[in-house]
């Protein structure tokens, strides 16, 4: 898999991108940091920890859409994940 | 993986305003059904075609559609159902077209040309075909039948790709996928062009914005399991959202197309190639030129160098194409 640096704008840092291909498609696969910060959309502020997106730790904060502090932990796209306390619907 | 593409005929229910299918409809015959049958056969025999693609015109509207579906499932190839959804608004048509058929095999993409009936329509150019298709696809959903909804982005809709984004998860709920593409300005005359081409530079900010909502979604509420970006170049977004962008490899594309010809024959088109590539002269230079979805042909010749950016190892999209 190859990998390549480049700079991120939005992040305001240097990132590191690795390239797969799969079922005919190439895909750009992102593995990096992420603090999304605070997020308008759901009135929340959101701390992704380590993104490589689909198999990744993620702690997603407190939430105020679901009034709750949710704890996804370990997320495997479709797998093991611990929604934490929540006040939500 | 070998794939096939089988226009049903270029008959269409829809007259959309860039769809060059609407002027083919009474020039060109559609292949018997027997001849795409034998040609479907044939695909998977000699060709070792695992997918095919069911587009047209409207292949809803051909009159042995379940026969040929039903024949795509029984040689178990993947089906992409390339269809205006028009048709699915009535729950019988729906039980009739799948009748029989497993519902894994099939994979069905429909165009939404925006989040408001009367932008869609204006599009479509028939009055009522935004809640039909809408209705269509709620109504192959619930029969359990996966469904990506998909907007070719223009300058008619996409400052409101934001809020495209999020109809479509409130309509159509988290397992829906989407993808958002580039257009092909393929058979439309240069005034029709001008009206509706929007500039990368343009399109990017607003896109970052609905993927920024994308990413939200997906962490809140695990949407969009597939999402993805296609006919659009990389350098015309952030790096932090090239992992939307998809590419499909340019190699073993098996391409049959029906009709080729006013006899209404099937034609092959062996080792064809999508004429979606890298065309600008920044590409050369460009460290991800190899994984770069690329633009239409036809949407290069008509902007121009100037709309893309190269970039560099460690660096950002540089300000000069070179």
């Amino acid at each position: 898999m190859d990998k390549l640096q480049v700079f991120s704008k939005k992040l305001g840092s240097a990132m590191e991108l690795s390239f797969a291909t799969a079922g005919g498609t190439d895909h750009i696969v992102r593995s990096s940091w992420l603090n999304s910060g605070w997020s308008n959309y759901s009135d929340s502020w959101l701390n992704s920890g380590w993104n490589n997106y689909s198999y990744s730790w993620q702690n997603n904060g407190w939430n105020n859409y679901s009034s709750g502090w949710v704890n996804s932990g370990w997320s495997n796209y479709g797998s093991w994940s611990n929604g934490g306390w929540s006040n939500g619907k | 993986m070998s794939s096939m593409y089988l226009a049903l005929g270029y008959r269409c229910n829809h007259r959309c305003y860039f769809c060059p299918c609407g002027n083919n409809a009474v020039k060109t015959a559609a292949a018997s059904t027997e001849d795409m049958l034998r040609a479907i056969e044939q695909g998977v025999k000699e060709q070792g075609v695992r997918h095919i693609t069911l587009s047209g015109g409207e292949p809803t509207l051909h009159p042995d559609f379940h026969t040929i579906l039903r024949r795509c499932a029984e040689l178990e190839l993947q089906i992409g159902l390339l269809t205006n959804g028009d048709t699915f608004h009535k729950m019988e048509n729906v039980e009739r077209f799948f009748d029989g058929i497993p519902g894994q095999y099939i994979h069905i993409t429909t165009a939404l040309h925006s989040h408001q009936p009367e932008p869609h329509d204006r599009v479509t150019g028939a009055p009522g075909s935004f809640a039909r298709s809408v209705q269509g696809l709620l109504n192959v959903m619930s029969r359990g039948l996966q469904v990506t909804v998909k907007q070719v982005i223009s300058r008619w809709n996409y400052r409101q790709l934001p809020d495209f984004v999020d109809f479509c998860f409130r309509e159509f709920g988290p397992r829906v996928s989407m993808t958002l593409c580039g257009m092909d300005f393929c058979g439309m005359q240069p005034e029709q062009i001008s009206a509706v081409a929007a500039p990368y530079s343009e399109i990017g900010p607003r896109l970052e914005k609905a993927l920024d909502l994308v990413m939200s979604l997906r962490q809140q509420f695990h949407a969009f399991p597939h999402f993805s970006v296609a006919d659009l170049p990389l350098c015309c977004v952030d790096p932090y959202y090239w992992e939307f962008f998809a590419k499909v490899s340019r190699s073993t594309l098996t391409q049959y197309s029906a009709p080729a010809d006013s006899q209404g024959h099937v034609k092959s088109s062996f080792g064809s190639t999508n004429d979606c590539d890298i065309f600008f002269e920044a590409c050369r230079n460009c460290c991800v030129a190899e994984h770069c979805p690329g633009v239409w042909r036809t949407a290069y010749q008509y902007f121009g160098e100037s709309e893309a950016r190269c970039i560099r190892p460690g660096c950002g999209v540089s300000d000069n194409a070179d």
